[in-house]
């Protein structure tokens, strides 16, 4: 399972480690959102939920996606590459990856895996709390919704490092 | 369950400049304060990841950020800024870039 630990010193700066199997299940989900990105026609419902409408009013919604649309599709590509930085500068061995986050990164990181949560929600269309949701053995989209959890896990033990003694 | 706020009241054309840089915050009281930053609850987000991102953004103490989000998963949606419009725009931004479901809406549209 991932762990996260900080650096010696006191600096705000941790490594996570990511087992073999886990390394190369993350090692790819960038790829995932780049093609949806790059084709965001093909999947528009993902779209919406990665880029919600700022305004409940028609008018001012299709104003505001005019002036800051392509902004925010950049913003979405460049914190992928913030992201697969991290995974190329990450070190690999027999025990998997490590990947030395600072502060600006592990909150990078921290949007990144949640970006990816969304986008398989979005797409299994879970509309209510994700915990009470089961499947059953066989079902499937059972490994996407393995993957989900997974992420979740994954986030959840992320953020327990980074708010470990931060300031309030 | 993500909501959606029902109506926003019609607005004066003013000049839209845009940027991604936190603009300043305003001082005219009069007019800082008209717009409102909701956020809705979601059923994917992490009631944890709500609450970094509510410190990380609004530089709240964790007691707040929790308030906050406790009210977007119980109640369905928390007002969580009141300011200027461009600086609301500035707030909804960045909680999109978090993943976070946020609107903004006139003060007064009831």
């Amino acid at each position: 399972m991932a762990r996260v630990v900080a650096d010696a010193g006191g600096a705000r700066r941790w490594t996570l480690h990511l087992p073999p199997l886990e390394a190369r299940l993350v090692a790819g989900l960038p790829a995932q959102i780049e093609r949806l990105l790059t084709h965001p026609e093909e999947n528009r419902r993902v779209i919406e939920r990665l880029f919600p409408p700022a305004y409940a009013d028609a008018a001012e919604q299709t104003e505001n996606q005019r002036l800051l649309g392509a902004s925010l599709l950049e913003a979405r590509r460049e914190l992928l590459d913030v992201v697969r930085g991290q995974l190329a500068a990450a070190t690999a061995d027999a025990q998997g990856l490590q990947i030395a986050l600072d502060e600006p990164g592990v909150d990078a990181f921290l949007r990144f895996v949640n970006d990816v949560r969304l986008v398989i929600a979005t797409d299994l269309d879970i509309r209510s709390n994700l915990s009470e949701r089961t499947l059953p053995p066989g079902h499937p989209d059972a490994p996407r919704h393995s993957l989900l959890v997974y992420l979740g896990g994954l986030e959840a033990v992320l953020l327990a490092a980074v708010t470990d003694g931060a300031a309030g | 369950m993500t909501g959606r706020a029902a109506s926003i009241a019609p607005h004066a054309a003013r000049p839209r400049t845009r940027t991604r840089s936190e603009p300043a915050e305003s001082t005219d009281t009069r007019t800082s304060r008209p717009w409102n930053v909701i956020v809705w609850d979601d059923p994917v987000n992490l009631m944890t990841y709500v609450v970094y991102v509510f410190q990380r953004l609004f530089g709240w103490d964790e007691q707040k950020a929790t308030k906050h989000m406790l009210e977007v998963h119980t109640q369905g949606r928390s007002l969580v800024q009141s300011v200027d419009r461009e600086r609301g725009e500035f707030f909804v931004t960045r909680l999109h870039g978090y993943g976070l479901q946020a609107t903004l809406e006139r003060a007064d549209a009831g």
